[in-house]
């Protein structure tokens, strides 16, 4: 199990540095943007296809190591009063049923992903699916934390930990 | 049963600590299978949800906040509103007040403000004498600022929904943003003349001492200038002010020397942090309102509502309650998600504008970042100053409802909010 939170962590960083480049990128194609319509007045329309391009990818892939680090904002409730077995038990279902439901989402993001490759976006001629890849990548990734946190905690924990 | 579904589904992944962003998906994947919608819905929704370059100022003013909190700017800010207000009564009470006005201009998030200047605001009202308590919760109260003086990541988000020209938000906020700023004062001066609050001043500065602190505060005072000027001139779009402000404070941190690359690269990563939280939280919250809209549940609210009342003034109070009593329950950009398309049709059939809903929409819902259970600023000023979470919330009551009086006033005078947008052109 240790090697697998290990991979987790891993992953966690990888993902953090792919959304921190995401958004280095829309600091430069935004600035870049703005300095070739202002003071050359002469814009650059493959600026504002790249920004939003990054942002998608900040978006998704940046969620998926935030939940890693489980720093999404959420409330802690009922987990917290209910005894802690009980607490354990309605944590376990929670995780399990979202990345069931979140597999689904990934499943058919990776479904309109595969109809994409073949599209390009218009000013950057990259491939359309560059788009829904991050969803893909976010949804199967949030989904595996998920379970792996139903097996890799302690059977005693609550949700006392789990305040997001 | 498919809108119980929806909505309950959503209610038990959040209760049950789920994250916002992630209930709002399970509830709208678990309806999409009820009702037997192609999930695609709920992966296009998302994408489209974020594919809007209005959003791309949302990473944008939340970098220039955590630069300006990195780059020695904050300190300076502080430095002279303690200058100009330090020897009035309620002292640094109001220093804070008015730090958080001038920081609310450049940065456009409650978080950066209670993280950031509230780190300064709070050493230094503990050195000064102030009890604890007070000094948490007036940084926590007067954060509230930042999302509603421009640039504001809320109002960003609003106009994106409600198809509202960022533009004329942003110039709406100015007025009440400031009525804000007032009724905090007036709450602090209240309380330290009724005796509740014993607040030492010190003695005034001197004018050589004022211009100083101006001149060395100048930059990042005039950079609200340059943001709003540059929008309004037609130089940059309120997308583009957004890396202006970034290159802005960038270049004061570097003339002021105190801005490192250890300190960008750590403002970076949090950006990244924050940015990923609010962006996820909008674009799982489209696929739910998605489900809302096909429901038809905004218009059974909004025939709810009118069916109480006709009259303007009656149903604005009951949407005010609303907007308070659920940003007490749910982060401010995940209720603004759900609740505009909910009220827009509600406002239309009531004449009320719709750059005036979006401020009163924006100032109700940040209320709830003070308040438990879900308040940010309340658990950011509580980890500065080590102190429990509650003690700190029987202390912001008082500037709660200062809030709250400044809320009824931008409510109840449109013209008040719409003046400036006016001036530059608003039709509304």
């Amino acid at each position: 199990m240790q090697w697998l939170l290990s991979l987790e962590r891993q992953l966690g960083r990888l993902e953090f540095l792919v959304a921190l480049i995401g958004l280095v990128v829309i600091v430069f194609a935004t600035g870049v943007e703005v300095i070739s319509r202002s003071i050359f007045g002469s814009p650059m329309i493959w600026t504002g296809e790249l920004s939003i391009l990054a942002q998608v990818w900040l978006t998704f892939i940046g969620a998926s190591a935030v939940y890693k680090e489980r720093g999404h904002v959420g409330m802690t409730g009922l987990t917290e009063i209910l005894p802690p077995r009980l607490g354990r038990a309605a944590l376990v279902v929670r995780d399990l049923g979202l990345a069931a439901l979140v597999i689904c989402v990934g499943i058919t993001a990776f479904q309109l992903m595969s109809n994409q490759w073949a599209q390009t976006l218009s000013t950057l001629g990259l491939p359309r699916a560059l788009t829904s890849l991050p969803v893909v990548w976010s949804m199967v990734s949030i989904a595996a934390s998920a379970i792996l946190s139903v097996f890799a905690t302690p059977a005693t924990s609550s949700g006392a930990e789990e305040a997001g | 049963m498919s809108t119980t579904l929806l909505i309950g589904g959503f209610a038990v992944f959040l209760v049950s600590g789920a994250p916002v962003a992630l209930a709002f998906l399970a509830a709208a994947v678990m309806f999409l299978l009820w009702t037997g919608i192609p999930l695609s819905v709920a992966g296009q929704a998302m994408i489209g949800g974020v594919s809007n370059s209005t959003l791309l100022a949302v990473p944008l003013f939340i970098l220039a906040g955590e630069l300006m909190n990195t780059g020695g700017i904050t300190q300076r800010l502080f430095a002279f509103s303690s200058a100009v207000m330090g020897h009035v009564r309620g002292g640094l009470g109001h220093v804070n007040v008015i730090a958080s006005i001038i920081f609310a201009g450049i940065s456009g998030s409650s978080s950066a403000d209670a993280a950031g200047l509230g780190r300064v605001e709070i050493e230094a009202m503990r050195k000064a004498g102030y009890r604890k308590e007070f000094a948490a919760a007036i940084t926590a109260a007067s954060s509230t600022i930042g999302p509603i003086i421009p640039p504001s990541i809320h109002l960003v988000l609003y106009g994106a929904i409600a198809e509202v020209g960022v533009d004329y938000l942003f110039l709406a906020g100015v007025i009440p943003g400031l009525v804000m700023g007032i009724c905090l004062m007036a709450g602090i001066y209240i309380q330290v003349v009724t005796g509740r609050e014993a607040c030492p001043t010190h003695p005034w500065v001197g004018a050589k001492r004022l211009i100083g602190s101006f001149w060395e505060a100048i930059l990042p005072i005039t950079a609200p200038l340059v943001i709003v000027g540059g929008i309004l001139s037609g130089y940059f779009t309120p997308t583009e002010a957004g890396v202006v402000a970034v290159f802005y404070v960038v270049l004061v941190g570097l003339l002021i020397g105190e801005l490192q690359l250890d300190g960008m690269i750590g403002a970076l990563s949090r950006t990244v942090r924050s940015s990923a939280v609010v962006l996820l939280i909008l674009a799982t919250a489209q696929a739910f309102a998605w489900g809302l809209t096909i429901e038809r549940v905004p218009e059974a609210i909004a025939t709810g509502l009118l069916g109480v009342s006709e009259s303007q003034v009656i149903a604005l109070a009951i949407i005010l309650v609303l907007l308070i009593v659920i940003g007490l329950f749910e982060s401010a950009s995940a209720n603004l998600v759900i609740i505009t398309p909910i009220l827009m049709p509600v406002a239309m059939t009531l004449g009320i504008d719709p750059v005036h809903l979006g401020i009163i929409i924006v100032l109700a819902l940040t209320i709830g970042v003070i308040t438990p259970p879900v308040g940010m600023s309340l658990f950011i000023v509580a980890e500065i100053t080590k102190l429990p979470v509650n003690r700190i919330a029987v202390a912001t009551l008082p500037y709660t409802l200062a809030l709250i009086v400044a809320l009824i006033i931008t409510a109840y005078a449109p013209d008040m909010v719409l003046w400036l947008p006016r001036l530059f052109g608003y039709g509304g």
